[in-house]
């Protein structure tokens, strides 16, 4: 099933040579003001970008604000059950029209001249109305703007900046496959569970993509985790870390691998006892039941690192947590992170996944901390740019089934990001 | 007409006036502001009371350059550039104050009060006719001008004169200056506070008259709960005065020390309000005595400088650090003779609604910088909408014309053809 690496070309970025066994990543990559601009407009303009998810938008009138590759957004349902994207600015003098960060609405209105939008974004009301020609937004040009496109898949939404863009379903490929294994834990759907951790890191915001998909650091850098697994909770040392990684094509890359800890959907560990054990058997029973027993034991029992990209992190692990990130500069970046579980988990179960979600994910973890400081390091390297220049991300590059620990997945986004980056643009 | 150009869409018979936000955002367009509106037109620097005796001296950063404004000892009011000609450090590092000379604490040059390089340390190592011709002594602002006590400056040395330049914008002024007896003076101090917004959002909000409701609730609410003229509301007019000046003028629910009387304000203050009223009457006649004391004015002098003659008055003045960022300088004015009753009012009256800690500024600040990134949606979504009013016979003063008069001048002077050089 591992697509053969054929690589054998060259550019400012990226040297990939299939033949000599190399992939190298030019590191102005992670500095270049001029490659962050190219950025901007060959990758966050032209590609799906993860908005939110339908969960946080339940009930009509339910909206979030959120900054997305430099805009601000705010993602709606509105009256009709519709949900939207629209740019958080009041077409007049282009103050924010909603300032709160979640909450429920009809209206927006903008605070400054009192300008007032439907949640459906129709400009309904201006303060000294009679004061304007009589067709004055007759054409809607005066409504909040859209977003170009929004899409949504099996309750993920996406926005794209760019009309032309492939749609959403083309786009995601080869990647849907590994959307449907997480998804299809729940009878009900998914949900993000209360609450987003933010964080800011001195960091490139494709050291984030790299990291998050990345089989190879993790007995080193978070060795104390793996000791404190293997110490304290209780869970099967016999298990170790075991899988293969895979490129989906599109830039989009997973591992998939078993794992020594708990899974609340659904793998127990001693740590959890005999009434998680009960549990978790039971949550495998209607999983067997729905999925058959293969597909059932993979939803169940493997752990998936997915990256969508350019920067959705979808990893399903001890927890699932949904994670995307945003450069504020080449070397800063924002980072959002969302916890998922089935709707209709149990109390117990929640709480299991919440102490696994905060144990090892976000910035009071067990692995986040790790993480950056990891992360800023590698920025902090690229201070000597100039003597030394490329990175190298060639980890089994000859391997016929390249494993959980290699890079593939890795030379799979950069691939991609390379293609766009190197495109030249139609002339304006 | 319709046109169309970079950043003005104009639409006159659709009743449609769009600005380009990029205007609030390029720094491209920043540097050419510098070069097309800073450079060309007449800045305000001060008032003539903040120099009331031979060596006093401010300092103040206008355009991007460091300049003092003094009284030379022969009474003369100056506008030097604040650089040593020797090696460039700043000759005065004092925000106010009152001095013979300048001395530069680098290498001890010494400048009098009219700009002569007056002594230089290890004056025999020079030649002879060192500066013999003048051009070591402080550098003069190439033009300075003052009309009714407003100094300022021009760059340049071609504009017209600051008369003319004004033009229909001194009837304004003068209805601000007119309501001293004696003269108007800048009341000790100065608001200094930093925006993260464009410098021409500020612009616009000074003389808005639309966003006061909704902006400005609470200070509303206030005011008719604590016993203000709650029937009347805001209402009048606006005028273009040409070369980008406008004003609005409208009567308002609140005190004016010259001269609207409040409840607030208790009965022993009535009789004050009537006698600046009644001196009003008799020098000024009772139709101009009127709407001197009960109206309102908001008056931009293009490009920067606002004069608003509300509940006090407040001269501001403002500029870019870079496209998302202005410094603001404000000041509180009266008049010379007003009485420690009316100008403990006057001052309660200025710092309740305007500046940092009042009622008004922390929510336009709000505002100025809500819009600012709101333009960072400029792809999605690329010009403001300044229609209001734009059909109509006589724009009212919660209209945009006022906007639209200084957007216009803005253009013009940004288009304006260059020559060859």
């Amino acid at each position: 099933m591992i697509e053969k690496e054929s690589g054998n070309s060259r550019s400012a970025y990226v040297i990939d040579d299939g033949v000599g066994g190399l992939f190298k990543v030019a590191r102005h990559s992670f500095v270049d003001e001029a490659v962050l601009e190219d950025e901007r407009r060959k990758v966050f303009d032209r590609c799906w970008l993860y908005f939110g998810h339908e969960s946080e938008v339940a009930k009509p009138g339910d909206f979030v604000s959120r900054a997305i590759a430099g805009r601000n957004l705010i993602f709606n349902r509105d009256r009709n059950g519709k949900i939207n994207a629209f740019y958080n600015t009041c077409t007049h003098r282009g103050a924010f029209v909603c300032r709160e960060s979640k909450g429920n609405a009809r209206n927006f209105q903008c605070f400054y001249h009192g300008w007032v939008y439907s949640d459906e974004g129709k400009l309904i009301d201006q303060p000294g109305k009679s004061s304007y020609c009589a067709n004055f937004n007759d054409d809607g040009a005066s409504n909040l703007a859209r977003v170009e496109r929004l899409q949504n898949y099996r309750g993920l939404c996406f926005i794209n900046f760019d009309r032309n863009a492939v749609d959403l379903e083309t786009y995601l490929g080869g990647v849907k496959e590994y959307i449907d294994l997480v998804m299809d834990q729940a009878e009900t759907g998914m949900e993000i569970i209360g609450g987003a951790q933010a964080y800011a890191i001195d960091a490139n915001w494709k050291l984030l993509c790299e990291n998050s998909i990345d089989g190879y650091h993790g007995g080193v850098t978070h060795a104390t985790y793996m000791d404190y697994l293997a110490n304290t909770v209780g869970s099967m040392s016999a298990t170790s870390v075991s899988g293969g990684g895979r490129q989906l094509g599109g830039g989009h890359a997973v591992i998939e691998y078993s794992a020594p800890w708990g899974r609340p959907v659904a793998r127990s560990v001693p740590a959890w006892g005999e009434q998680g054990k009960k549990d978790i058997d039971a949550i495998m029973a209607r999983l067997i039941q729905k999925h058959g027993e293969e597909r059932a034991r993979r939803i169940g029992h493997m752990n998936r690192n997915i990256l969508i990209f350019p920067n959705l992190v979808l990893n399903d692990i001890m927890a699932v947590t949904l994670r995307s990130f945003y450069p504020i500069a080449p070397d800063k970046m924002h980072v959002n992170a969302w916890a998922l579980g089935p709707k209709e988990e149990t109390t117990d179960m929640r709480e299991r996944r919440l102490f696994n979600f905060l144990e090892f994910l976000g910035p009071g973890g067990f692995a986040t901390p790790d993480d950056m400081e990891a992360l800023e390091m590698c920025q902090r390297g690229y201070q000597n740019l100039r003597a030394v220049a490329w990175n190298d991300i060639s980890k089994g590059m000859n391997r016929e089934a390249p494993s959980t620990t290699d890079e593939l997945q890795m030379r799979a986004f950069w691939r991609q990001w390379n293609a766009l980056m190197i495109t030249k643009e139609a002339a304006e | 007409m319709a046109s169309s150009g970079e950043y003005l869409r104009i639409d006159e018979a659709g009743g449609l006036f769009k600005v380009a936000r990029k205007a609030f955002v390029a720094p491209e367009i920043l540097a050419l502001e510098q070069q097309r509106i800073f450079e060309r037109c007449w800045l305000y620097l001060g008032h003539e009371s903040e120099l009331p005796k031979p060596g006093d001296f401010v300092t103040r950063a206008i355009a991007g350059r460091n300049l003092i404004f003094n009284r030379g000892r022969s009474g003369t009011i100056n506008a030097f550039y604040n650089t040593c000609t020797h090696r460039g450090a700043l000759v005065c590092r004092e925000a106010r104050g009152s001095a013979r000379n300048f001395q530069c604490f680098y290498h001890g040059w010494v400048y009098s009060d009219e700009g002569a390089l007056i002594d230089q340390p290890g004056k025999s190592a020079y030649c002879d006719k060192f500066n013999a011709d003048g051009s070591s002594n402080l550098a003069r602002v190439a033009r300075l001008e003052n009309y009714r006590g407003f100094y300022f400056i021009n760059f340049g040395n071609d504009s017209i004169n600051l008369h003319d330049y004004l033009g229909n914008a001194r009837p304004f002024i003068d209805l601000v200056v007119d309501q001293a007896e004696t003269s108007m003076e800048i009341i000790g101090g100065t608001q200094q506070y930093a925006v993260d917004a464009n410098w021409k959002l500020m612009t616009e909000n000074s003389i808005d008259g639309y966003h006061g409701a909704s902006t400005h609730a609470t200070y509303m609410d206030y005011l008719a709960n604590s016993g203000a003229l709650a029937r009347v509301g805001v209402r009048g007019g606006v005028h273009a005065l040409g070369n980008g000046h406008a004003v609005i003028e409208y009567s308002s629910p609140w005190g004016r020390p010259i001269a609207q009387w409040v409840p607030t304000w208790g009965e022993d203050a009535k009789q004050d309000v009537a006698d600046i009223k009644a001196m009003l009457v008799a020098r000024a006649g009772p139709e101009r005595a009127e709407r001197m004391a009960c109206l309102n004015r908001n008056l931009l002098i293009f490009p920067n400088l606002i004069i608003n003659d509300v509940m006090a008055i407040t001269v501001r003045a403002f500029y870019p650090l870079s496209p998302d960022r202005m410094t603001v300088n404000a000041w509180a004015m009266g008049p010379r003779e007003e009485s420690l009753a009316m100008r403990e009012r006057r001052l309660f009256n200025f710092l309740e609604f305007l500046g940092p800690g009042g009622f008004a500024t922390p929510d336009d600040v709000e505002a100025l910088e809500m819009c600012q990134r709101g333009y960072q949606n400029l792809r999605g979504v690329a010009w403001n909408d300044i229609s209001k009013g734009m059909g109509r016979n006589e724009p009212g003063a919660t209209d945009e014309l006022q906007m639209r008069a200084f957007w216009r001048q803005w253009n013009a002077l940004m288009t304006v053809p260059q020559p060859a050089e």
